[in-house]
C-alpha cells in the first residue's frame, strides 16, 4: 500500500517533469494519445530507456556520442521496443547467406548428375 | 483448406509398419500438415487492384555488403521527394557489429529526413494497394528459416497479378521478380514488417487512425513544427472529428509561435470531446501566455479532474498560475 502510494508520487513527480519542462509547457501530442490508451506512465517510463538502448547500442560498434545522437530519435514506443533486446531484435545486412545458398545449390547440381559424389549412398 | 488435404493423404497412404501403428499414422499426419503450411497463406492479388503495377521511376541503390537497409531506406527517401545522403543514411542506421540495421532504427531514420514512416497492416492485400497508390513498400524479409533467419530489406516496386509475381528492388538487383507465394512466406517469416515513408501531408492508401496516430505522434517528438502541422493538417482532412488531430494541430502552431491559432485548435479539440485532458491544459496555458489567465481559470474549471488523472499534477500546478495571475489582474477579486 505504502509502497504503491510512493510509487504512485514517483511517478507523478516524473510526469511533472516530463509533461512541463522549462520551454515547452504544453502536453505533447504523444503524451496526450498515450493518455487516451492509458499508457501514459509506460511512455513515460520508456523515455527513461534512452540511456540504456544508447549503451547497448554503443556495444555493438557504434561510438557513445554517436549511439547517444541516433537514440535521440527514437520514440518511446520504439525504445520500449529494442531496450535490452537489441542483439534479439531482426538485423537485416543480407549478403554471405545468398552466397552461401548458392554455393549449396551448385553441390546438389553436381551431386545430381554425377559429377560430385559428396553424399554417398553406397 | 491444409488440413482436409493432410486428412486425405492419410487416408491414402499405406499401412504403416512396426509396432507403433497410430503413433507413426500420426506422425506421416503431422509432417504432412508441417510440410503444407505454407499453402495456407492468401496470396490472391485482389481482383480490386491494377492488374499489373510498375513503379519505374523508384531511384535504385545497389546495395554493399550488408547494407540491405540504408539502401532500402535510401530508395524510400527519395521516391518520396527527399534527397538523402547514402553515406548519411548508412551512418544513421547501419549497427556494424550486427552486420545489419534495426527496424526501430530505420523509421527514425526516415523523420529524421522530414518523412513519416508509416505501418502497412500485414496483408498482401495492403501492400499492393500502397503500390497502385505509387508508394513503394520498404519490407523486412527472411530468406532463410524461422529457426535460422537471414534477415533483409527490400522495396516492393509493382506487381503482376497474372504472373503471379512482386517486383523489387533488392539488393543488388534492380529489379527482382519473386513468385507471390515464396514472397509471402519470406515476408510471413519476418512477421509482415512493412512500411511507407511518404512526405509529412500524405497519408498511406488505406490509412487506419491507430497507425497514422501512432507514426504522427511519433513524428512530433523531434521534427519541425512547420512539418507537423502539415502532417497533421493532412490527417484533419480525414479525421475532421478527432480532438488528437486539432491536438496535434495546435501544439505545432504553438511551436510557430501562432499562440491565437493554437487556442483555436484546442477548443476544436475540446467541441468534439469536453473530456480531453490534454486539450485543456494546453489551452489554459495558452491563455494563461495570452494574458488572459482569468479566461484560462474559466476553462480549467469547467471540468472537474478525478484526483487519480495522470495529469493531476499539472492540473495543478497551472490552477494556481492562473488563479495568482488573475487575481493580479483583479484586485478586487
Amino acid at each position: 500500500m505504502i509502497a504503491s502510494a510512493a510509487r504512485n508520487t514517483l511517478i507523478l513527480l516524473l510526469l511533472a517533469a516530463m509533461t512541463m519542462p522549462a520551454n515547452a509547457q504544453l502536453v505533447s501530442t504523444g503524451d496526450a494519445l498515450a493518455l487516451e490508451s492509458g499508457q501514459l506512465e509506460q511512455r513515460i517510463e520508456a523515455f527513461l530507456l534512452r540511456d540504456d538502448v544508447a549503451a547497448e547500442l554503443a556495444q555493438y560498434g557504434i561510438s557513445h556520442e554517436k549511439a547517444m545522437d541516433r537514440v535521440a530519435n527514437l520514440s518511446a514506443a520504439e525504445l520500449e521496443q529494442v531496450a535490452g533486446r537489441i542483439n534479439e531484435m531482426p538485423a537485416a545486412g543480407d549478403g554471405v547467406i545468398v552466397i552461401a545458398g548458392v554455393v549449396f545449390v551448385v553441390l546438389i547440381i553436381l551431386e545430381v548428375v554425377g559429377v560430385i559424389d559428396i553424399f554417398k549412398s553406397r | 483448406m491444409t488440413r482436409r488435404r493432410a486428412r486425405a493423404k492419410r487416408s491414402n497412404a499405406p499401412p504403416p509398419l512396426g509396432a507403433w501403428p497410430s503413433i507413426s499414422v500420426a506422425a506421416v499426419a503431422a509432417l504432412m500438415l508441417l510440410g503444407s503450411g505454407c499453402a495456407s497463406f492468401d496470396v490472391r492479388i485482389p481482383e480490386s487492384l491494377e492488374p499489373r503495377v510498375d513503379l519505374t521511376d523508384t531511384p535504385f541503390h545497389p546495395q554493399l555488403e550488408h547494407h540491405c537497409g540504408p539502401a532500402a531506406l535510401t530508395t524510400v527517401l527519395e521516391a518520396s521527394g527527399a534527397r538523402p545522403e547514402y553515406e548519411e543514411v548508412a551512418d544513421r542506421v547501419y549497427v556494424p557489429d550486427l552486420k545489419g540495421s534495426l527496424q526501430v532504427e530505420m523509421m527514425a531514420t526516415a523523420r529524421n529526413f522530414d518523412r513519416i514512416p508509416f505501418r502497412v497492416p500485414g496483408e498482401l492485400s495492403a501492400v499492393l494497394a500502397e503500390v497502385e497508390a505509387g508508394h513503394p513498400v520498404l519490407i523486412l524479409q527472411n530468406l532463410r528459416i524461422r529457426s535460422l533467419p537471414a534477415w533483409h530489406y527490400a522495396v516492393v516496386v509493382g506487381y503482376d497479378r497474372e504472373h503471379k509475381e512482386i517486383l523489387m528492388r533488392s539488393g543488388t538487383e534492380r529489379e527482382l521478380t519473386t513468385p507471390v507465394r515464396r514472397w509471402m512466406r519470406q515476408w510471413d517469416w519476418a512477421s509482415r514488417w512493412a512500411i511507407v515513408v511518404l512526405e509529412p501531408g500524405d497519408l498511406p492508401a488505406e490509412p487506419s487512425q491507430a497507425a497514422v496516430f501512432r507514426a504522427l505522434a511519433d513524428f512530433d517528438e523531434n521534427a519541425r513544427p512547420e512539418s507537423r502541422l502539415r502532417a497533421w493538417t493532412g490527417a484533419a482532412e480525414h479525421w475532421p472529428d478527432a480532438a488528437l488531430v486539432h491536438m496535434g494541430l495546435g501544439n505545432a502552431r504553438y511551436e510557430m509561435d501562432r499562440r491565437e491559432a493554437a487556442a483555436d485548435s484546442f477548443r476544436q479539440a475540446l467541441a468534439t470531446q469536453p473530456e480531453h485532458w490534454p486539450a485543456r491544459l494546453n489551452l489554459a496555458q495558452v491563455l494563461l501566455e495570452l494574458d488572459r489567465p482569468c479566461e484560462g481559470l474559466q476553462v480549467i474549471k469547467a471540468q472537474a479532474m478525478d484526483y487519480d488523472h495522470p495529469l493531476v499534477e499539472t492540473h495543478g500546478t497551472l490552477s494556481i498560475r492562473l488563479e495568482q495571475a488573475c487575481n493580479a489582474g483583479n484586485p478586487s477579486g
